[in-house]
């Protein structure tokens, strides 16, 4: 087994020269830091560092499950925002990147590409203005909406049922527009011929949508997916901050904004590395199997 | 084939030289950058400080220090968190000034305000602190001091380099209290703010009021009265719109209503009656702070966003007349006026600010600004260059020379003294403050001393003026200095956001009706939020209370 | 010869377009907004006249972000940054992610999954930090750059693009004497456009956004990106920012509108970039190279 191994290497050894840059990146700037994960385990004390602070086991991890008022809660807040994104907020701009891919007028096209992705560019401090203010009871324009149709108005900040939807709602609209670059990249590395063919064998227009352009989407779509689904336990908390209100916290808090308020600003490092390491682990465990169920499909997987 | 090979060589020489040009030009503007830098300092170094004897200083208003405070110019670097409205320079006019008598130079590292708390606790961590390290707070420097990263001040106090902030702390003892480590040393030094200085106030549209005959309320009953007024006039607004619904702290609506019906500061807070820490919901008077509550909010007299609301929307709301009467810093008044004379020059518009009321039965009051002010404190770094050097220009700027300059600016060009009177040469009221700023005068962590109040003119807005005298009878002194140690820092980090949090949702819930206010709910939230900690911090408070007094 | 167009094909067409247009109105809304905010009296945009049109017409927001001294430098400093690292990661993701496209290669995939690791698995802030500070990076324009060089998102869409190009392309240069190197250059990253362009674009985007990578490695002023200044302006008077102690009771006094007029400053040179890049995303660019 050996001698092959080693003409192999050989035999690409330029390969591996090439990589080197980015390998060496990796060991210095991922690897070399990966220390840090320690400090889970400790009461990390500035002042004695990471070989001199006191060991304290999984402490903080049962202290997240047992002290924590409503551990499960957080965690069930968290699945259920990345469900929700995973349902919506993830082939939304695989169908725009379809649908934009059948306009026939290319100026069009690339017009309404362009300002798809306006909002991406928008801070979110400004989008989450603009939402709250669309929702409003009084002067919102959901609400006059609605009235119009003889609906009660909703005071949908209010609700903690509505929050998951508004959520997602204003990630779409966030990210609609720039997801479908990549979609659309994808989308022109197709060979055109098979198109051709296609349409020889009697395949109609939404057949060639269906098995050849999605197609040449899927590897793309895939790795994503299963990238994606590695987050799974986490959901960054600034936008969530900037969102949620009192009468939302059934829903809206999640795992991230609670270690932010028990103390990442505090220097809590300790606590907050401990549940980081947590939601690590789960996503790992979530990837590796995705990645499995990826290959079995042969479309495409992460490794 | 041949073709296509000449045209790829081409496309790769763009690559290659576009890169190329990319990284030269970095690299240019880099000893650009560096090249200025030093030219600078050797400019200053050559030119701005004249020999000692050249300097004339009065040594009462230095406090004693003796000007140049080094022969070589030296320079310092300062950490600040930098203001959105006031750009931070290390050419500043009164930094120049300082460094052509003093000898030190400071150049300024700031971070701004947004993610400024994350560097500071990074530069903390990984002990990258630089010479000087402002916009500190007191507990940081006292559990970061020990450690090594902060300069042990008190030797040099005792040596006597330190005359101007000894005699601060001599004058103010919580200073030491607040600036004491437990090993004993001293490693940053608070900011002194004015005597007797209000932050907030209570608001309301003086020309609706007017309109209606109203008076100032004295109590709740009476704050009642004029909202059912108001609405009435105005049947589409909201009257009463709070900032913030926080249950705990300086200003918020939970927190507010709880002093005026219970006379603690806030839900968790200091009873000055009984001189303790208690939990607002296990007093008598709890009950009807929720039923009062919860009335405006049924009777519309309270907007039913309160708890939903945006700054900006709220901005919307006060000045569109949606919303009339609110809490709010006092600057709010004449910064709500000059935007609706802005948006429409011949409105009526007018926020004049109400006194502090209360329930029957109920003292009101209004707490200054502890002049003690740690959240705005310097440290030094252990391993400063020269520290006593250093050590005296953190002194010089305590000291009256140096105060001068930090509170009021550059003789001449932005203030005058007439007669022993210090007067500002800025003639609009609303932008004094502002333009001052941005020369680094009143800059918050550059302004350590505030000027005497018997010697200055501050030019204050008629607005504000009205609003110092109209809450001076109900001045009391702030609550008293307490310092945590390192158990019941711990314990406080665990409990108290997850308790406030807690708080304010179920508060919420009595004030919107979605839970009915009677005495088994109320002893329902009063067990769920002692299982959270309420009580432990409350006994907490009181042992520290303890101690502070002794 | 004409291809007939179904009934079915028209009117999905017709719906398509109607989509795409109230797409482009819940779109635009935003920016419009922000632009008509920017270039308005500020009494109008703050009591909430101001819904969609500019009123009351007046430059003054700008006037304020330009006086700014510091923003030409910091201008200067993003777009060095972003042209540098977009280069720089560009060049390194490609050189590692053709070989590991090859399935051939040993160690592939261990390679793969010591990469996907680090997406999940991080050493905290503050080991990365002191790794930077010991190499020396701190407070240069290297340390905005090369911690972030290598994106993983990117190195596995790479990856998959490269797997898709045709082993003759290769066989070909070979035997026209190309190394991999050459390989890479001439045949593969030109066939790579699209993948390439959009890397590009993302890299280019997320460092001209980006704040706290500068934040934390930066202390000159001189160096500061575009971002660090004016994130301080966007969030002004929101929670976010009352949420920090330091300030204290002196509110910051801001022109409400230079929030947008700085959102304005700081997108518009990004956001025109796309279009320019759109036309490498035509059908066939990677299939163009067999004929030849």
């Amino acid at each position: 087994m050996r001698k092959e191994h080693w003409r192999a290497l050989r035999r690409d050894q330029a390969l591996y020269w090439l990589m080197l840059p980015g390998i060496l990146f990796y060991i210095v700037f991922k690897y070399v830091p990966m220390y840090g994960v320690l400090i889970s385990f400790q009461n990390y004390s500035i002042g004695k560092g990471i070989w001199g602070s006191e060991w304290v086991g999984f402490k903080h991890f049962i202290d997240f499950f047992t002290r924590t008022p409503d551990a499960w809660q957080l965690i069930r807040n968290t699945l259920l925002l990345n469900v929700y994104e995973l349902l919506f907020a993830f082939p939304a701009p695989i169908l725009l990147a379809l649908l934009l891919n059948e306009l026939r007028v290319v100026l069009f096209r690339r017009f309404i590409q362009t300002v798809s992705y306006l909002p991406h560019f928008l801070s979110t401090v400004v989008i989450v203005g603009m939402v709250v203010n669309f929702l409003s009871p009084s002067s919102g324009i959901v609400n006059h909406v609605l009235v119009m149709l003889g609906i009660e108005p909703i005071m949908f900040m209010a609700e903690p049922g509505w929050f998951r939807t508004i959520y997602v709602a204003s990630e779409i609209w966030q990210t609609l527009g720039w997801g479908t670059i990549l979609y659309l990249a994808a989308i022109a590395g197709v060979d055109p011929t098979l198109y051709e063919a296609a349409r020889m064998d009697g395949a109609n227009r939404f057949q060639q949508i269906r098995h050849i352009t999605f197609v040449g989407m899927l590897p793309v779509v895939i790795i994503l997916l299963v990238l994606n689904l590695g987050k799974m336990m986490e959901i960054g908390y600034q936008k969530i901050i900037l969102l949620y209100n009192p009468t939302l916290y059934d829903t809206a808090d999640v795992i991230n904004t609670f270690v932010y308020r028990r103390g990442l600003i505090n220097a809590d490092f300790s606590f907050a590395a401990a549940v980081g390491l947590f939601q690590a682990v789960i996503g790992f465990v979530l990837v590796v199997a995705a990645n499995k169920l990826a290959r079995k499909t042969a479309h495409g997987s992460l490794w | 084939m041949k073709k296509m090979k000449a045209v790829y060589q081409s496309r790769t020489l763009r690559l290659v030289g576009g890169v190329t040009m990319a990284v030269m030009l970095a690299a240019c503007t880099q000893n650009g950058g560096g090249t200025n830098t030093t030219s600078k300092e050797a400019v200053d170094g050559g030119n701005s400080t004249p020999p000692a004897s050249a300097i004339e200083y009065d040594p009462a208003r230095t406090g004693g220090l003796e000007l140049p405070l080094s022969a070589e110019p030296i320079t310092y670097s300062f950490f600040i968190a930098e203001r959105a409205d006031a750009a931070v320079s290390s050419d500043w006019p009164i930094f120049r000034a300082m460094a052509e008598r003093t000898g030190v130079d400071i150049r300024f590292e700031p971070a701004p305000g947004a993610g400024f708390e994350e560097k500071r606790m990074l530069l903390l961590a990984t002990q990258s602190v630089t010479d000087f390290f402002g916009s500190l707070t007191g507990s940081l420097a006292r559990q970061y001091g020990p450690d090594g990263v902060f300069l042990d001040l008190k030797p040099y106090m005792d040596e006597g380099l330190m005359p101007n902030i000894k005699a601060w702390y001599e004058k103010y003892p919580d200073a030491t209290v607040v600036s004491t480590a437990a090993d004993g040393g001293i490693y940053s030094v608070p900011t002194f703010s004015e005597e007797n200085y209000i932050s907030f106030s209570w608001m309301a549209r003086g020309d609706v009021m007017d309109e209606l005959g109203i008076e100032q309320p004295g109590n709740t009953d009476e704050f009642y009265d004029m909202l059912k007024q108001m609405k009435a006039a105005y049947p589409d607004a909201y009257p009463f719109l709070p900032i913030s619904t926080a249950p705990i702290g300086r200003i918020g609506l939970y927190r507010d209503f709880a002093q005026m019906f219970t006379g603690i500061d806030g839900m968790l807070g200091y009873d000055r009656e009984a001189d303790e820490y208690r939990f607002a919901a296990e007093d008598a008077r709890f009950v009807d702070m929720l039923t009062y509550l919860h009335r405006l909010y049924e009777e519309g007299l309270m907007d039913p966003e309160f708890a939903l609301l945006q700054s900006n929307q709220f901005d919307e709301r006060m000045l569109s007349g949606k919303s009339l009467v609110t809490h709010h810093f006092k600057g709010r008044v004449s910064q709500f006026n000059s935007k609706a004379r802005q948006a429409d020059a011949s409105t009526d518009y007018r926020l004049v600010p109400m006194a502090p009321f209360a329930a029957e039965g109920v003292k009101p009051f209004q707490f200054i600004k502890p002049v003690v002010f740690d959240a705005q404190s310097i440290a030094l770094a252990a391993d400063v260059k020269q520290p006593e050097i250093a050590v005296q220009f953190l002194d010089y700027l305590y000291s009256d020379e140096g105060t001068d300059y930090t509170n009021y600016g550059i003789a001449g060009k932005n203030y005058e003294v007439n007669g022993g009177e210090v007067r500002y040469l800025e003639e609009e009221p609303d932008l004094l403050v502002p333009n001052l700023r941005k020369e680094g005068v009143l800059y918050d962590s550059i302004r350590m001393a505030a000027f005497d109040k018997s010697r200055q003119a501050r030019v204050l807005s008629p607005e504000d003026a009205a609003i110092d005298e109209l809450q001076q009878p109900y001045i009391v002194d702030s609550v008293p200095l307490m310092v945590a140690t390192e158990e019941e820092a711990e314990l406080e980090k665990e409990r108290l956001a997850n308790l406030t949090k807690h708080l304010e949702q179920k508060l919420t819930e009595f004030v919107m009706g979605k839970t009915a206010i009677n005495d088994e709910s109320i002893s329902q939230f009063v067990r769920e939020a002692n299982q959270l900690g309420a009580a432990e911090l409350v006994e907490m408070y009181n042992t520290q209370l303890e101690r502070a007094g002794e | 010869m004409k291809i007939k167009t179904s009934m079915a094909s028209r009117v999905f067409d017709a719906f398509n377009v109607t989509l795409m247009l109230i797409l482009a109105a819940v779109m635009l809304y935003p920016i419009v907004y922000v632009a008509s905010a920017s270039i308005s009296n500020v009494g109008l945009v703050v009591n909430g006249t101001v819904k969609l049109w500019p009123r009351d017409l007046t430059f003054i927001a700008y006037e304020r972000v330009f006086a700014d001294p510091f923003i030409w430098l910091s201008y200067g400093n993003t777009i060095r940054y972003t042209v540098i690292q977009t280069a720089a990661t560009l060049l390194v993701t490609s050189m590692m992610a053709y070989p590991l496209a090859k399935r051939r290669l040993l160690g592939r995939r261990t390679i793969l999954l010591f990469a996907a690791a680090t997406m999940l698995f991080n050493g905290g802030l503050i080991p990365t930090f002191l790794v930077v500070k010991q190499l020396g990076l701190i407070d240069t324009i290297w340390a905005v750059i090369v911690p972030t060089l290598i994106n993983t998102w990117y190195l596995f869409i790479m990856r998959t693009f490269f797997e898709q190009l045709p082993e003759e392309l290769e066989e070909a240069a070979r035997i026209d004497g190309c190394g991999v190197m050459g390989t890479l250059l001439r045949i593969v990253m030109p066939l790579s456009k699209p993948v390439l362009m959009t890397i590009g674009l993302f890299t280019a985007v997320t460092q001209w956004n980006s704040f706290f990578d500068a934040l934390i490695y930066l202390n000159q002023k001189e160096l500061y990106p575009l971002q660090i200044h004016l994130r301080n302006i966007v969030i002004a008077g929101t929670a976010a920012a009352q949420s920090q102690g330091s300030a204290g009771d002196d509110e910051i006094m801001l022109l409400e509108t230079v929030k947008y007029s700085t959102i304005m400053v700081a997108a518009l040179p990004i956001l025109c970039v796309y279009p320019f890049i759109q036309k490498y995303f035509v059908q066939g660019t990677m299939i163009g190279g067999i004929k030849g």
